[in-house]
């Protein structure tokens, strides 16, 4: 895993038009004040930002 | 005399025992080692375990993140508070560990429609762009976030989408493409930034150019969200990467000019690229074919694509690098 992107670059056979296929992901920051109350019946945390 | 017919006691042994053998065969057809029942049953689990492997690897990174954190191990309160309030609500940060489920929604609370849309032009060789043709990204309804990072001491906690934030490939061409690549991503990430608990104060930055550009520094704000970078994942792996270890076959793009190698700056008219320019590429003639292939990777503040793994054919280069015939265009390779 060392030194790889989560953005999974995949690259076409190489031609003319050298054409990446990229997966993007993304980072959210959460203020910090955010609150849970708990899980939700999927099974991830709640957000409660007052 | 009286004619009699009927079967032979010979014939009818001869069928019971045809038909045995055809039985046999057909029960082995179906449903023996090789049948029909026993390999569609095996295709099935076959996709299943695919699907498995893939959200495995993603919950193992997660998991070797959470063991690389000292002290992060799932503890809900800091040492020395009191007993945990039963009813909440908690403050998110004491309550999750790495790699836990978040119900962040990035369309929560948006009353603004333009903050769910990014428009990635195709661009020029002296505007932002994939190099490929205009596309516009909105929100996808099925990306999970997950926990990515936590600091206790602030209450920060970053996320991670579980997958990606495009409905299909977010494709990226040539030069332009490569040159503009780290503004693309982070620009159309930052339509998940705007969600209700979204740390919107941030600022984000990114540069466009190659190695051997004026590089340019453009900042996103007013969002809470940026593309990951391999910055995020060696943090949370606690790896420190070490270039000077390594060396590396180098070709790389930059803006076109029409200086030949030095003072590179940014043409301001539109650009085509063409084999009588000078790119400004350094060629080695070291090829190896004896390392392991690299990703794509976010370093330093820009986009390579390490490889170590490249063969020329045809003066092109195959699987993780690639230089045109005409020579522009190429990649950093570079941990």
């Amino acid at each position: 895993m060392h030194g790889y992107n989560l953005a999974e670059a995949q690259w076409a056979t190489v031609g003319e038009n050298d054409t990446w296929m990229m997966v993007p992901r993304a980072v959210v920051y959460l203020k910090p004040t955010v609150k849970t109350n708990g899980k939700n019946e999927e099974g991830a945390w709640t957000i409660i930002d007052e | 005399m009286k004619s009699r017919k009927g079967i032979t006691l010979i014939a009818l042994v001869i069928t019971i025992i045809v038909l045995l053998i055809l039985t046999g065969i057909t029960i082995n057809l179906t449903i023996g080692e090789h049948g029909i029942l026993t390999m569609a049953k095996e295709s099935g689990k076959n996709y299943q375990n695919a699907a498995e492997y893939e959200q495995g690897a993603i919950g193992n990174f997660f998991n070797e993140a959470q063991n690389m954190i000292p002290g992060e191990n799932g503890n809900s309160n800091s040492e020395g508070e009191g007993p945990e309030d039963p009813v909440g609500p908690w403050r998110l940060a004491d309550k999750v560990n790495i790699g836990d489920y978040v119900a962040y929604d990035p369309t929560d609370g948006v009353t603004d429609p333009s903050k769910l849309s990014y428009t990635s032009p195709k661009g020029t060789g002296s505007s932002h762009g994939n190099g490929y043709q205009e596309k516009t990204i909105t929100p996808t309804s099925y990306a999970k976030w997950r926990v990515l990072s936590k600091d206790t001491t602030t209450g920060e906690v970053v996320l991670m989408s579980n997958g990606a934030v495009t409905s299909n490939y977010f494709q990226i061409q040539g030069t332009i493409g490569y040159l503009y690549l780290e503004q693309e991503l982070h620009s159309l990430c930052a339509i998940y930034g705007y969600g209700k608990g979204a740390d919107t104060t941030k600022t984000f930055t990114y540069q466009t150019g190659g190695p051997r550009d004026i590089l340019k520094t453009g900042t996103i704000t007013g969002s809470g969200a940026r593309s990951v970078t391999i910055e995020d994942i060696n943090r949370a792996l606690g790896y420190t990467p070490n270039p000077t270890e390594e060396t590396w076959d180098s070709r790389y793009a930059c803006f076109p000019t029409t200086a030949t190698e030095t003072g590179i700056s940014e043409q301001t008219a539109d650009v085509t690229l063409t084999t009588s320019k000078n790119y400004s590429y350094k060629h080695t003639d070291v090829i190896s074919s004896d390392h392991p292939l690299h990703d794509l990777i976010f370093q330093g503040g820009m986009y390579y694509i390490a490889s170590r793994t490249s063969y020329i054919e045809n003066n092109r280069y195959y699987l993780g690098t690639f230089i045109q015939s005409s020579n522009y265009g190429g990649i950093i390779a570079r941990i």
